[in-house]
This record gives structure tokens, sequence and C-alpha cells, in this order.
């Protein structure tokens, strides 16, 4: 019976019925996400919750490459700093303000990002992979010898802020956090969506095999280079804010080794997982605050952490912990029911949008 | 130590550097960059070759065995000594890092760059705890300078590029000649058949990252006979050793050693020569992306090849 529902769920356009738990996380995200502020306390703690923001939309564009359609890349920082660096050249020499640079930074974000993906046409795998360090340090490389264009070793530095919109200034940490907030709650919205779509469901199948999709006439070139473009332009995004939030940036920033950053806060979150990117900028921006460590050890705890959840938990945090939920729910009702449960290993997919949890509800009843 | 007499004379000949010595240090250079490239690039196209797995931590294997004869010599041990202890500590490095972790993600070479990239990340900042980010150096352990006609070639140079080039030898006659070398070959062919006729593939895998990791590990202590070394340059030459592996082929020594070569002398070159000297690092990049989008099996054909749409 319940294989028979899983064919159904499958089939079906729309996310599985609306589960208890699902309401729940949908309405209590973006709550806590609002009402971040107040909880914490500590305006250092809202900065943190800043970047841990910011860092979350690069990693929402990093998951529409890797969790939809396959594709890792470590290139995602230098496509960030691509988008940082757009502002501020355009606020530098054209003065266009915040909100009419981002649109140009997201498109020149996303034209890097399709750049990058022709040659992802021709290799895969790991080859593709050592392409993106590559375009990483090379980028870098070009930031560092722009000459003045680009600001050279101390990079950009910006003295205005964002402007005010819709009768909202943002000139105070939390103001800006809500900014940030804003974009995010439209990534995760944005990338849900894709997940649901028709295109999503061609990147998916371009991900599990893409020999089978090119057989049944899917032009696997177009959508992939699509992915890139979408990636790229939720990466850029991100570059415009985290500009405004620093005031300024420099190439160090946006090099290899902060491409494998982001790759390593995504895999510790989960790729598949619509709420994975988001946890894996949240544990590691708020980790070291909860066990008190200091940048150095953090980095340590979490080249290990990526170790660790990488062989015992491949599918990230996120999906980790929503089938051990699944489990312990299904031996808690089985328990008061007096019957046995049935084990499942089940894993979270983007078919459901918010992850697999409550869709074993419909046995419940 | 050069004598007095010498030093004057030296000081005259200054102004009377020709063409042909400038050309000839930078051929030194090129060699010397050549050398520390190959030793990472053997490990990186072995264990490619072997495995699939893109092991991106060989940076940082170089890097702690620069510093383990950093370290030796700070405490006043003698730099040879150093260079023993860097390459045994990474020997044993290497076997844990692959029994402890590795074989775990032989089935799927993707988790293997992962568990690197966590390697990567680990390594970097323990050694920046214990030592701080700072450049690390010891001074020249042989301070001999030679002369060849009238070009002058300090004689650690020549021990750096030396030690390689036998170290190649080694690596090449062990491939060629010997029975262990021929059943390598036949593992990183098809590693199913080889198991079927009964070569121990998972030890073979061992052994490659064992001394893959002790020939890091010595290109890190060569390295720093020559140059200072920080927590960062793991970076820089993991990815310039992968260009050189992929250039030459992934999996084929031969083919590495001639990228190395290749991409020593362009980079030395670039260095003394080119007119804008601040994209020297660049060129290892180029060259790679170039060849991944040419001609993806490397120059050599390599033994796993590239997967070409």
């Amino acid at each position: 019976m319940l294989v028979e529902r899983r064919w159904r769920t499958r089939l079906t356009k729309y996310p599985a019925g609306a589960s208890p738990e699902r309401l729940l996380l949908i309405l209590a995200v973006p709550a806590l996400l609002i009402a971040a502020p107040w909880i914490l306390s500590d305006s250092r703690l809202v900065a943190l919750a800043i970047v841990a923001g910011i860092n979350a939309i690069v990693l929402y564009g990093l998951a529409v490459l890797f969790g939809l359609t396959g594709i890792l890349s470590i290139a995602h920082a230098a496509l960030w700093g691509i988008g940082a660096y757009t502002a501020g050249i355009l606020l530098r020499d054209f003065g266009w303000s915040f909100w009419a640079a981002l649109p140009y930074a997201a498109v020149m974000a996303g034209v890097a990002a399709g750049l990058l993906g022709y040659p992802a046409l021709r290799v895969k795998g790991h080859h593709f992979l050592i392409v993106t360090f590559a375009f990483g340090e090379l980028l870098k490389l070009v930031l560092m010898n722009g000459g003045d264009f680009t600001g050279r070793g101390q990079g950009l530095l910006i003295l205005e802020g964002v402007p005010p919109a819709f009768g909202l200034t943002f000139t105070s940490s939390e103001s800006f956090y809500f900014l940030v907030i804003f974009f995010l709650l439209l990534t995760i919205a944005t990338v849900y969506l894709l997940g649901i779509s028709r295109l999503g469901r061609t990147l998916r199948a371009i991900r599990e095999n893409e020999d089978l999709a090119r057989s049944v006439g899917i032009n696997t070139n177009a959508y992939k280079i699509g992915a890139f473009v979408i990636s790229g332009a939720l990466t850029g995004v991100a570059g415009a804010l985290y500009l405004y939030y620093l005031r300024s940036v420099s190439p160090e920033l946006f090099g290899a080794f902060p491409g494998v950053q982001m790759v390593m806060m995504l895999l510790l979150g989960g790729s598949r997982v619509l709420l994975g990117p988001l946890s894996g900028a949240v544990i590691v921006g708020f980790l070291p605050e909860l066990i008190n460590l200091d940048p150095i050890e953090s980095q340590i705890t979490f080249g290990v952490l990526l170790i660790v959840v990488i062989l015992v938990l491949p599918q990230g945090l996120v999906a980790g912990t929503q089938s051990r939920y699944i489990w312990l729910k299904r031996r808690l009702v089985a328990l008061v029911r007096q019957r046995p449960a049935v084990t499942m290993v089940e894993s979270a997919g983007w078919e459901d949008g918010i992850g697999e949890l409550g869709r074993e509800d419909d046995d419940d009843s | 130590m050069i004598p007095a007499h010498e030093l004057s004379e030296r000081v005259g000949q200054v102004q009377r550097f020709t063409r042909v010595e400038i050309f000839l240090q930078q051929m030194v250079n090129g060699l010397v960059i050549a050398s520390v490239l190959v030793l990472v690039a053997l490990g990186i196209t072995l264990i490619f070759g072997l495995t699939g797995i893109v092991f991106f931590a060989q940076g940082e294997l170089l890097m702690l065995g620069g510093f383990t004869v950093w370290f030796t010599v700070a405490q006043g041990g003698n730099y040879f000594l150093g260079i023993v202890l860097a390459a045994s500590l990474l020997l044993a490095l290497g076997f844990c890092l692959e029994r402890g972790l590795m074989r775990f993600t032989l089935e799927s070479p993707l988790n293997g760059f992962i568990v690197s990239l966590g390697l990567i990340i680990a390594f970097q900042h323990i050694v920046i705890l214990a030592w701080g980010a700072l450049d690390k150096g010891i001074d020249r352990p042989i301070s001999a300078l030679w002369n060849v006609g009238d070009v002058h070639i300090s004689a650690t140079r020549v021990f750096v590029v030396g030690v390689t080039a036998l170290v190649v030898v080694l690596y090449f006659f062990v491939i060629a000649r010997t029975r262990y070398g021929r059943a390598l070959r036949s593992v990183a062919e098809d590693r199913e058949v080889a198991a079927m006729m009964g070569i121990p593939v998972r030890r073979y895998i061992t052994a490659v990252f064992v001394v893959g990791s002790a020939t890091a590990g010595l290109g890190g202590a060569l390295l720093l006979a020559l140059f200072p070394v920080n927590p960062f340059i793991g970076a820089n030459f993991v990815i310039k050793g992968f260009a050189v592996a992929l250039i030459g082929g992934l999996g084929n020594v031969t083919g590495a050693v001639i990228a190395a070569l290749l991409l020593g002398l362009v980079e030395a070159m670039s260095a003394g020569y080119s007119p804008a000297p601040q994209w020297t690092e660049g060129y290892a990049f180029v060259l790679m992306i170039l060849i991944l989008l040419l001609r993806p099996q490397g120059i050599l054909r390599g033994t796993a090849g590239a997967r070409v749409s």
C-alpha cells in the first residue's frame, strides 16, 4: 500500500497533501527568519545572521546547479565576486545605486556562469570540478591584476549604503537583515517553484541519466547552460548584497577556497532538500558561537564535520534528520497503535517541495 | 662562503651578465619549479589513475612536508634529517588517511573528492593554529655556489633537481620494470580484471596513497630549501599539480613529467622575461582549461581518460 502511494505522489504535478509537519515548516521557518533580530539580542549575532543569509542565497544558487542538475562547482565564490564587483563598479563609475545595479549584478554573474557552463558540456565530473577550481583562482588573479578598475589587492570600497525603497530605510543592522531575508525568501520561493516545475523535472532527469534524457529528445546542453545561468544570477544577487553589507570587497574573498567553503556549507546542509542550503549556512554561521570556537578552530571543525557528514549522512544533515524523524515517528505510531511499523528508507527529494516530512501521514488515519 | 677577493670580482661581474646567463638561470629556475610540480603531480596522477578520486589534499601534504622540515630545523635539527622525517611522517599519514578515510570512498570518487576538501580545510587550519599563518623559511642548507662557465648555479637548486630526478627515475623503473609496477599498471587499466587475476587491488591502492603522500612530503621538504612556506601554499601547488597531471594525462607518469617540465619552463620564462609577470601564476590555469577543452585525455593519453560527451 505504501508503495502505491509513493508512485502516486511521484506522478502528481504538485506536492502531495498538506501534512501537519509541512504546514508547520512553511509557517515556522519564515517566521523564525523574520523574528530573528528580536530573538538574537546581540547586534553581533544579527551581523552573523546577515552573513548567513547572504551565504544561503549563494548556496541556493549552487543547489540549483548541484542538487537539481547534478553539476558540482567550486566557482560559485567567484560568481559571487562578479556580482559584488559589478555592483561596486556600477556605483563607483556610474553612480548607480543598489536597486539600479542589482539586476545587472545578477545578469553579469549569470552570463559568467553561462560561459562557465560551456566547458561543462565538454568535460564532466571531476574534470569540470578542476576547471571550476581554476576559474575561481583565475578570477582572483584577474581581479588582483585588473589595475585601478578592479582596485587591485585592496579591492573596492563604497561609501553609500542601500538607498531607501518603498518607504523603508536600510541604514540599521536590523533593516539590512530584513532586506537580506526578503531576498532569501524570494530565492527559496524561486528555487521551490523551479523544483516542482517542468524545468526542474527536466534538470533532474539530466542529473539522473543524461544520455537517457538526451535520447528522449531533451536538449541537455541548452538546459544545462540554463541551469548555470539561473544559478549564477542568484549568486550575483547575493554578491551585490554582500558588497553593500561589507562596504568593501577584495579579491581574496572570492577565490577557489571560498568556493570550497561554499561547497562545504551546501554539503553539510544537504543539496537536494529545500531547507538544506539554509541549514548549511546557519550551521556554519552559528556553530562557532554556540560552542565558542575561534575562527581557526571552527574551520577545523567544519572540515572534520564535512568528512563525517559525507561518509555517514551523504544526503546532508537536513535529509538525515528528516529520515531519523520519520523513522522515529513510525516507531512511536506503531508503539501507540500496537502494530508493526513499516520501515522504508526514503530519501528526501524536491518532488514534495519542503522535503519528505509528513508524506507517510496518509496512513495514520 | 664566498671569499672576499672573489666577492669584489663577483660585484664587477654583475654588470656583465650576458643574455645567455640570464637564460640559463631561468632554465635552472624552471627545472626547480618543475621538480616540485612533478613531485606533487606523481601522487595525483597515480591516485587518480587507480581510484578515480580527485585528491585535492595532495597540496596540503606538500605543505605539511615543508612544515615538518621547518620545525625540525627550527628545533636545531639537520635539514637532511628533516627531509627523512618529512617523508616518513607523510608516508605514515598517507597510510592512515587511506585506511581510515579514503577507502570508504572508493565506490564513490565524488565523496572521495569531498573528503579531500574537508581534509584541506582541516589541515590548513590545524597548521595555522599550531604555527601561525606567516611565512616560515630556513637558511640555505647547502651554501655552495658553483660556477659553470660564467653562470652561477646554487648547489641547493642542483640538489633539489637531482633528488627529484632520482625519484622520477625510481618511479619509472618500478612501474616499467618490476612486477609490482606491472600489477599497478593493470590495476589502473581495469580494476576488476586485475582483481580476478589475483592482484590485491586494495593493497595497491593503499600503496599508491602512501607513496604519493611521501612524494608530496618530499616535494615540500625540497621546496623549503629554496622558498619559504606558509599554510596556504597547498592551494597553489595542488592546482598546478593537477594542471600538470591533466596536461600529461591523468594516470600517465611520463606525461606528468613532461608536463611538469613544460609548465616549469613556461613559468620561469614568464617570470624572467614577460612584460607582465604578474600573470605568471595564471598560465597553469589557462593551459589546464585549454587542455581540458581541446584534448581532455592529455598530451599522452591518461589511463583513466576523461569523460568527453
